[in-house]
């Protein structure tokens, strides 16, 4: 007689997609700090019975996050959560998410080093960057909303300036409104490449040991003698079935099977579907 | 408060369903036919047994018996439909070594687990004579002398099988196809992996038969490493080599033993090899010497240590990090080694609270890290003490040790220390000063608190976004053509009145002077002043009067002097 209902309801939540009310969220969130605090204080006397205690809060801090709520911080305290349990590369990628909103932060900086230099074989590429980078620096240390604030201030100041020029005369008029307007312009495709890439052209690896093929299925050769390991960052140069086509650091190109690595997202709904 | 309650009836349904697996415990030992003096593998398999004891072997007539260190546990816990299943398995190993020949009984053999009794059914061995030859030898050679606990032990195995030739065939077998003639109920002990891995060399070699006659050997050499884990005499499981060693071969037209070439053993030899295992004694490091934080290192590492935070309270928590780095060459295994014990080191201990339960590692690489957490007893601690870490060189036969250079912290006095203070309890705010901080590298940071962990950062196409997008603009577009409008409006009523200006200004200078063409130009001038005043009477008759004298010859004298009449009142 429990069984039934309980079933009936088990079905029900799968069929369609129920989103957490604000206080189960905020259950949620106090579940997963709650289990965090006890990983920590079990680290020292119990370390497996702290492992387990933070990866449940990595699973609370999960259900958040896939229940839409985004922001730099939650981002963060998963990436400890999973870092503290053990997941590099899932926690590398849920830095690298954080990275987006709060890009300035130091406490995100620190601990995705702290986790890059966990990796038991890193692959390192070359560290010049690219003139179009340097120049373009604004737009991966300022969070989109700061650059949506900003683009949107210039935006109305450009349009203000040529609307005072329709009464009077403006000294440098030109200069000023061909500066306001290309600002604007910048950072509207800035904010607009954000919104519509959603930052999915990156990933890291989770799996302990990856083998790196030369095509997009098992029949292919492997391209090294030895297989990657977790935490490695790449770029995502394709994509086909299961399979991704990457980018090493090193500048090395080859194809992984997808249940392999994390794609690094700001949306909730493409890292279910990745 | 639903949440707590569905996951509760889940949880509780969950358990109410799951299903632990069946006890039992088998013997599993597959031979029905051995040979003198080679081992005999039987695996006593606990199957959901929960046990601490091991099981024991009693004597068996014509066997000797030795047990393998260790025992090979797994578990696991399967979901099918609601349904959890959990199941256990723990695996003890023996050898038993025929000791002669004929047929040897394995009684029932009894297991005392649980509180229960297990019965093994009886079998019989039978036992022949172990065939011997020249044409195949087998050597362990490894590390000479003792070894201490910690460290590992080399042992390379060569196997030297003769060539065969048969001469009436003029066939030479290479050394894939003799290494093909071992048989499957060969062991290989710690080289199973190692030759599963395909890390065996071979090469080719001229030597003699036991006959003295000339031959050519095949020697193949695979090497593995053996991680002791007790202390006395290192047991290793047993190698033994067997061979269907070929007298003749054959050809015959379909695919045969050797692939393509039809070709085939026709008579074999059984033959077998037993390697002797080099005696090795395991050491413990010696007592002398040795140091009171000493907890087993052996070998060469380096140790680094880091602690957070560097400002605290008395009784608050101090996590130190410590990291061992294994410096020496070759394989290592770091499961073994253990964190120095920190509650054993005076100048750490009259000044802070150490634990002294053994510490649980991570290893990556070739470095372990532990952490622990230390809690000041008293203000002005002014540094965590240098600390040491013991491991034994096992060249110079002596105990090295490694110190940390001293951390600088920073311990204020609090009004009353209670006891979570000292236990744990939440740490107080403190006061941060910019002096004697110091900035230790590694570790991962504090995560953030609050209630906008729940806001959202996401930034999307929103109508509010667009709106303030396109707003801006459309006001602009909006007043610049209002102006246009306005511009436009206004230059139309300023050209008007110029043309009546002028047109006033001509009729009156017509009216003070006499002209000629006086008529054509009043007419124009009345014309310009207002092009849509066809209905006004009194300009329609000027404009008659105009026409009359310009082309019908009446001279109008009065036509200027009226028209500056009407031009005067008109404006």
């Amino acid at each position: 007689m429990i069984l039934l209902p309980t079933l009936l309801l088990t079905l029900a939540a799968i069929a369609s997609p129920v989103h957490l009310s604000s206080e189960q969220q905020v259950a949620v969130l106090q579940e997963a700090q709650t289990a965090y605090e006890l990983g920590i204080e079990l680290q020292t006397s119990d370390p497996v019975a702290s492992k387990e205690a933070f990866r449940r809060s990595a699973n609370r801090f999960n259900v958040l996050v896939n229940d839409g709520i985004e922001n730099g911080k939650l981002w963060y305290d998963l990436g400890n959560a999973q870092l503290q349990s053990g997941e590099i590369g899932e926690s590398i990628a849920a830095y690298l998410s954080a990275k987006r909103y709060i890009p300035s932060d130091g406490r995100v900086e620190a601990n995705l080093e702290y986790a890059r230099s966990s990796i038991t074989h890193p692959i390192t590429g070359e560290s010049s960057t690219s003139m179009l980078k340097r120049l373009a620096f604004w737009h991966t240390s300022l969070p989109t909303q700061v650059r949506l604030a900003l683009g949107l201030t210039i935006w109305c100041s450009f349009w203000a300036c040529v609307t005072i020029r329709l009464f009077r005369v403006i000294p440098g008029f030109k200069t000023v409104t061909i500066m306001l307007g290309l600002s604007a312009m910048a950072f509207g495709v800035s904010v607009g490449a954000d919104i519509a890439d959603q930052y999915q052209g990156h990933g890291v690896l989770t799996a302990q040991e990856v083998i790196v093929r030369k095509g997009n299925g098992l029949n292919y050769d492997a391209m090294f003698k030895e297989p990657i390991h977790e935490g490695i960052e790449f770029k995502i140069l394709g994509r086909r079935s299961n399979w991704l086509h990457i980018q090493l650091p090193n500048g090395v190109e080859g194809w992984i099977e997808k249940d392999n690595a994390q794609i690094v997202t700001l949306s909730s709904e493409s890292k279910k579907h990745s | 408060m639903r949440m707590k309650l569905f996951f509760t009836i889940a949880i509780t349904l969950a358990l109410f369903v799951s299903n632990v697996s069946s006890q039992e415990v088998l013997v599993d030992m597959p031979q029905q036919q051995g040979y003198v003096g080679i081992p005999l593998r039987l695996v006593v398999v606990y199957k959901n047994v929960t046990t601490d004891n091991e099981p024991s072997m009693p004597a068996i007539d014509g066997f000797t018996i030795t047990k393998r260190g260790g025992t090979e546990t797994s578990s696991q816990t399967t979901f099918i439909n609601g349904k959890v299943t959990s199941s256990s398995t723990s695996k003890h190993t023996f050898f038993l070594t025929p000791q002669r020949l004929g047929e040897l009984t394995i009684p029932a053999l009894t297991f005392i687990a649980d509180g229960k009794a297990f019965q093994s059914s009886e079998r019989v061995i039978r036992v022949i004579e172990t065939p011997t030859s020249g044409a195949l030898k087998a050597e362990i050679t490894g590390t000479n002398g003792d070894v201490y606990l910690g460290q590992p032990v080399d042992l390379t195995l060569r196997i030297f099988i003769e060539q065969y030739v048969d001469k009436a065939l003029n066939i030479e077998l290479d050394a894939n196809n003799m290494f093909s003639t071992l048989r499957a109920n060969s062991t290989f002990g710690v080289f199973t992996e190692a030759l599963q891995d395909g890390r065996a060399q071979v090469q080719q070699v001229r030597g003699t038969t036991t006959e003295g006659i000339p031959a050519t050997f095949f020697v193949y050499e695979v090497q593995a490493t053996a991680w002791p884990e007790t202390t006395g005499s290192l047991f290793l499981d047993p190698v033994s080599i067997v061979s269907e060693y070929p007298l003749s071969l054959a050809q015959r037209r379909s695919t045969g033993f050797f692939g393509g070439d039809s070709l085939f053993i026709d008579q074999s030899q059984l033959i077998i090899a037993l390697p002797e295992v080099p005696a090795i004694t395991v050491l413990t490091p010696p007592e002398q010497g040795r140091p009171d934080w000493y907890t087993g290192a052996v070998g060469s590492f380096t140790f680094r240590v880091a602690a957070q935070p560097t400002e605290v309270n008395v009784g608050e928590p101090i996590t130190l990090t410590m990291r061992i780095t294994d410096t020496s060459s070759g394989p290592v295994n770091l499961d073994y080694l253990s964190a120095p014990s920190l509650d054993r080191v005076p100048a750490l201990t009259q000044s802070f609270k150490v634990p002294d339960k053994p510490l649980g590692g991570t290893v990556q690489g070739r470095t372990k890290t532990f952490t622990t957490t230390i809690r000041a007893r008293k203000a002005g601690v002014t540094e965590i003490p240098a600390l040491p870490m013991s491991s034994f060189n096992p060249t110079a036969e002596q105990f090295e040790t490694m110190w940390t250079n001293p951390i600088p912290i920073t311990v204020h006095a609090v009004d009353t220390v209670t006891a979570s203070d000292l236990i744990g309890g939440t740490p107080s705010q403190t006061e941060h000063s910019t002096e004697h901080q110091t900035e230790v590298a590694g570790g991962i940071l504090a995560n953030y608190i609050g209630d906008d962990l729940l806001l959202s950062q996401t930034t999307e196409w929103s109508p509010s976004l667009l709106a303030s997008i396109a707003l801006p603009p459309f006001a602009c577009s909006c007043l610049a053509f209002g102006i246009f409008i306005r511009k436009q409006s206004r230059s139309e009523v300023a050209v008007t009145k110029y043309k009546r200006r002028k047109a006033i200004k001509t009729i009156r200078t017509l009216a003070t002077s006499g002209n000629a063409n006086q008529a054509q130009q009043v007419a124009k001038a009345l014309r310009a002043l207002d092009s849509e005043s066809s209905s006004n009477a009194e300009l329609t008759k000027l404009l008659q009067r105009c026409d009359a004298s310009q082309f019908g010859g009446a001279k109008d004298i009065t036509l200027a002097q009226d028209a500056n009449e009407f031009v005067e009142s008109y404006a």
